[in-house]
């Protein structure tokens, strides 16, 4: 037992020796694997169990630190709304815009490649023209028609600018068409919002639901068939594009009215909803004006007329617009001249 | 067509005009709601307080943010 104790103890002692002349990793500032410095790989990760920004995200409202200086809102690293935010802006929102922008473009290539040119071909020319809109309606339409499509295209940069222009021009480039762009979406919002105001104004009492209008629809106001629906001065069709410009330009003036004077009225939560209604209002309207622009010009031999001159034949009034031809013939028996052939006014 | 290019120009006027009158009440946002804590090249007076004169005291008001 004498030899084994001593054994024993020269064992001990040779321990702690080793053990006391063994640098510790740790203290020398190198980053040595658990399994290296312990001589007995675990297979287990040490921090596993560590807390992720996903749990923090979880269980707390914001990832908040603390400062010392007095702008306590530096001290605000995350928070959900902004997280959610960034990914509506950089995913949701790029998505709907190319879906909806995209998709109208094709669906209108092809109606136009089935259908072709809805043409006068059934409309009898009369050689009379009548005022469809007058030289006050037409100037609000194309001012606001102007501005919307500056407000569009400098709107679409913001979205899809950095993807599709950012390469083909460059940072210097795209930097400054960005910056005069962000001018113009601010200063075009003005005329828009004006124009907005006086097309309710004067469009809304044509442009409210009338008996026939479900009958319109239900025919696709004879697009297909070639016999049109009687309509008022505003088919169903029509009044479609009216509301939706009305409700999506209140709701784009609304928000952007927020985002023109920032912070004054909300927070950055509040800054974050009105991007999410402008942001989807705007890929919404830029897809409806899109198919308003297509039957306006190329979709309907005829259309432009009504906008561009004011003036359209009566023989064309008739066929898409009976009901209102009806009651202007009304008036005309009431002693205003309902149009006119080859300048001279014509009371019929 | 005329009433087309009027409508243009009158656009362009008022996008102009109301620049100009609004950018009096119009900030942006770095004014509206302002962190100077993170523009580096105008870290502005959030580090030591709006009256700091560079001698502030403990516990006075001069840099006192500065120096908690």
């Amino acid at each position: 037992m004498g030899r084994i104790g001593a054994f024993l103890r020269l064992g001990l002692t040779l321990c702690a020796l080793v053990l006391i002349a063994t640098p510790a990793p740790a203290q020398h500032g190198r980053d040595v694997p658990p399994s290296a410095a312990t001589g007995a790989p675990s297979g287990a990760n040490p921090t596993a169990q560590a807390v992720t920004e996903e749990q923090l995200f979880r269980e707390m409202r914001k990832l908040e630190g603390r400062v010392t200086i007095p702008d306590s809102k530096a001290a605000i690293l995350q928070q959900p709304q902004g997280r959610d935010y960034r990914a509506f802006h950089e995913g949701v929102l790029p998505w709907i815009g190319g879906i909806v922008v995209l998709g109208m473009l094709v669906a209108l290539i092809a109606f136009y490649l089935y259908r072709g040119r809805i043409t006068l071909e059934g409309v009898e020319e009369t050689g009379v023209k009548i005022t469809r809109f007058n030289a006050f309606e037409r100037f609000t339409h194309w001012m606001t028609a102007v501005s919307f499509i500056v407000l569009a295209l400098t709107g679409l940069n913001y979205v899809f600018g950095k993807r599709l222009l950012f390469p083909l021009l460059g940072p210097d480039a795209f930097a400054s068409w960005s910056q005069w762009a962000k001018y113009a979406h601010n200063a075009f919002a003005w005329p828009f919002m004006i124009g907005l105001a006086l097309m309710i104004v004067m469009w809304i009492k044509d442009n409210l639901p009338q008996r026939g209008d479900g009958t319109w629809l239900r025919q696709f106001g004879g697009f297909m068939s070639g016999r049109h629906p009687p309509a008022g001065r505003f088919n169903a069709g029509q009044k479609l594009i009216f509301w939706a410009v009305a409700l999506g330009g209140l709701a784009l003036a609304g928000s952007g009215l927020v985002m023109l004077f920032p912070f004054t009225t909300f927070d950055i939560n509040g800054m974050q909803i009105a991007q999410y209604v402008h942001g989807i209002a705007g890929m919404l309207l830029t897809a409806v004006i899109i198919a308003h622009i297509y039957i306006g010009t190329l979709g309907m031999e005829g259309a432009y007329n009504a906008m561009g001159t004011g003036e359209v034949d009566l023989g064309w009034a008739k066929t898409h617009h009976s009901l209102w031809v009806s009651s202007q013939q009304r008036r005309a028996e009431r002693g205003t001249p309902l149009g006119r052939r080859a300048g001279a006014q014509m009371g019929r | 067509m005329m009433v087309i290019g009027i409508a243009a120009i009158a656009a362009v006027l008022v996008a102009i005009v109301t620049g100009f009158v609004f950018r009096a009440e119009q900030r942006p946002v770095y004014e509206a709601q302002p962190m100077p804590s993170v523009r580096v090249g105008d870290p502005g007076h959030n580090l030591v307080g709006p009256d700091w004169s560079g001698l502030g005291r403990p516990g006075g008001s001069e840099g006192g943010a500065a120096q908690e």
